[in-house]
């Protein structure tokens, strides 16, 4: 087995400027997925199963924070000292539907330093097949895992102002 | 005749769902999980399985950390549950917002719970916001939020 590779990115993220934009990605959500993600969650609603009140199968309205995730490493290189997964925020505007096809845009819209770590925040739209929007994301990362000196805070991100 | 046993993987609803009636400082029925490493192993998984520190011992201790550990995300599945069960098709025009708090490791009890804070009727719609979190078997909370629907 292959280890996996997160960083196959290629942008620098710390020297980011706000408004830069992640490289989209485009899926398909399947019945396989839906069923696969049911089993992993303990979650058999037959929404995802068998029908919902939207004309079809649904997914899960938390299931694509994991793809933001993924398609952040697959566009910037994961920093030295690696980072945390600090904050997630949905609007749910409309049901994910099996079978559509998805798009997923983002891009960098904040930046602050903080008690000894690089906080980066992210925006992401899914928009389907049929143009219709179907949930917002926000993500919040920290980096390094462990905080560094408060001294030490990388160049290019701005500080905190603090209070007083 | 010893007794039948339930299907463990039946869907339960919750017994009490958002509601006009629902009132301030309602407390959703909670919905516990057992974490595994198989259903992390399954959750979002590709086959070839591909190794990372969410699944694999050697790769998480190569990353500094004892065990793999849980997704975030599998995490806040968790909370999407509790909303979808709750608001129903209400959890259209809702919003979920969490701070992660703590790592989620294999074999960890994790109880997701909320309890409603506001509720606000414009027109025909009410919309109940509510606090939401995560707590481990030790009730360490692991995620922690606020969620919003609507009851029409």
């Amino acid at each position: 087995m292959e280890e996996q590779r997160r960083q196959t990115g290629t942008h620098e993220l710390l020297n980011a400027e706000i408004g830069h934009e992640i490289a989209p990605v485009e899926m398909v959500i399947t019945a396989e997925m839906a069923e696969r993600h049911a089993w992993a969650n303990d979650d058999y609603n037959p929404w995802y199963l068998e029908d919902s009140p939207f004309g079809r199968r649904i997914v899960s309205p938390t299931f694509l924070s994991y793809d933001t995730d993924i398609m952040l490493w697959n566009h910037f290189v994961l920093p030295e000292g690696y980072g945390v997964w600090a904050k997630q925020e949905f609007q749910f505007i409309h049901p994910l539907r099996v079978g559509k096809k998805i798009r997923i845009t983002g891009r960098l819209i904040d930046k602050v330093s903080k008690r000894g770590r690089d906080h980066l925040s992210f925006e992401f739209l899914v928009v389907d097949e049929d143009g219709l929007e179907i949930v917002r994301m926000k993500m919040g990362q920290a980096f390094p895992l462990v905080a560094r000196s408060e001294k030490t805070s990388h160049e290019g991100v701005q500080d905190e102002p603090k209070a007083g | 005749m010893s007794p039948r046993l339930v299907d463990p993987t039946a869907f339960r609803p919750m017994k009490v769902t958002a509601g006009k009636d629902i009132e301030i400082g309602f407390e959703l029925e909670s919905i516990t999980k057992k974490v595994t490493l198989d259903k992390m192993r399954l959750y979002r998984s590709q086959w070839p399985r591909i190794r990372n520190w969410h699944n694999d011992y050697e790769v998480a201790h190569n990353w500094g950390v004892d065990q793999p550990m849980a997704f975030a995300s599998q995490i806040m599945e968790y909370l999407g549950e509790l909303l979808i069960k709750f608001f129903g098709e209400g959890y259209l025009g809702g919003s979920l917002s969490v701070s992660i708090l703590r790592s989620v490791w294999p074999e960890d009890e994790i109880v997701t719970k909320g309890i409603v804070r506001e509720k606000i009727t414009d027109g025909r719609d009410t919309r109940l916001t509510l606090d939401v979190w995560c707590e481990n078997q030790q009730a360490e909370k692991v995620l922690v939020g606020q969620a919003s629907g609507l009851v029409k």
